[in-house]
């Protein structure tokens, strides 16, 4: 890939899905639905985790800005199964990230099984509106 | 022949398997209502069926919960996030807005007696069976 494209490509997907090979979590892993919002300030995800202890979430972003996320779903039901969708066990997800995100400004916080995480951007690279005067 | 012991376990348990695929071809035929939101699992106990429904990011006052007639119905409305202007979405897989999903519930239910909780997105409610389907325990008279 050529550095026009790959520039192109990083303009038009700030965030990137991790490639198969990353996305190949060290155990088996369900994956949870996300969205995810940009806005000049910053990237938004918002993850669906029900059911999911806080202290079974691990969250990071790698020196190669990628945002990963492993949880456990660690719920202990009694009784006989009658019927099942609901997964149990692992769960894993990892997004590239561009380069503009200010590691100073990361923030998340779970609430009715929804995690929500704010990567801030920095300041330097937002766009700017500038006047180009002619002549 | 004789019946042995062996072979009539075999035969409850092909029994036991053949009742559970019939469980679940009926439950899929109540639960195939388009977007398969909220998922669930259905538990059995000796004195109630559980069900756990997956609900993250719905309010309790969104939320819906009713029984008739052997059927479970929860519906309601998961909002979307309210967001600035500015703000582009890139990424859509969490569904929503409108719900509803039935469940067919296999066993006479004391319907008074329902309870619900809901805790970190997980819809948990408690069906109480009712007395004249409860499995007892039958005292041996000496």
């Amino acid at each position: 890939m050529s550095d026009t494209q790959s520039l192109q490509l990083s303009e038009k997907n700030p965030v990137l899905q991790a490639t198969a090979e990353e996305l190949i979590s060290p155990e088996n892993a369900y994956r949870p639905d996300v969205d995810i919002y940009y806005s000049p300030e910053a990237y938004l995800f918002h993850v669906d985790l029900p059911g999911i202890k806080e202290g079974d979430i691990q969250l990071e972003i790698d020196e190669k800005n990628t945002l990963v996320l492993r949880a456990k779903n660690a719920q202990e039901f009694s009784g006989e199964l009658l019927f099942k969708q609901v997964a149990l066990g692992n769960f894993y997800r990892a997004f590239h990230l561009s380069d503009d995100i200010d590691r100073n400004q990361v923030q998340a916080r779970f609430e009715n099984g929804v995690l929500e995480i704010q990567v801030g951007r920095r300041e330097e690279i937002k766009p700017k509106r500038i006047e180009i005067k002619i002549g | 022949m004789f019946w042995t012991l062996s072979n009539t376990f075999e035969e409850m348990d092909t029994l036991r398997r053949e009742m559970e695929e019939l469980f679940n071809r009926s439950q899929r035929v109540f639960t195939a209502s388009g977007r398969n939101f909220p998922l669930i699992n259905i538990y059995n106990h000796p004195e109630e069926v559980r069900v756990v429904a997956e609900l993250p990011g719905v309010q309790k006052e969104d939320l819906d919960i009713s029984y008739t007639k052997g059927v479970l119905k929860l519906s309601g409305q998961r909002k979307a996030a309210e967001l600035s202007e500015k703000s582009v979405q890139i990424r859509s897989e969490r569904k929503t807005g409108n719900f509803e999903k039935t469940v067919k519930i296999p066993f006479e239910i004391d319907a008074d007696k329902i309870h619900a909780e809901l805790k970190n997105g997980v819809l948990q409610i408690g069906l109480p069976k009712a007395e004249t389907v409860r499995t007892r325990q039958i005292q041996i008279q000496a």
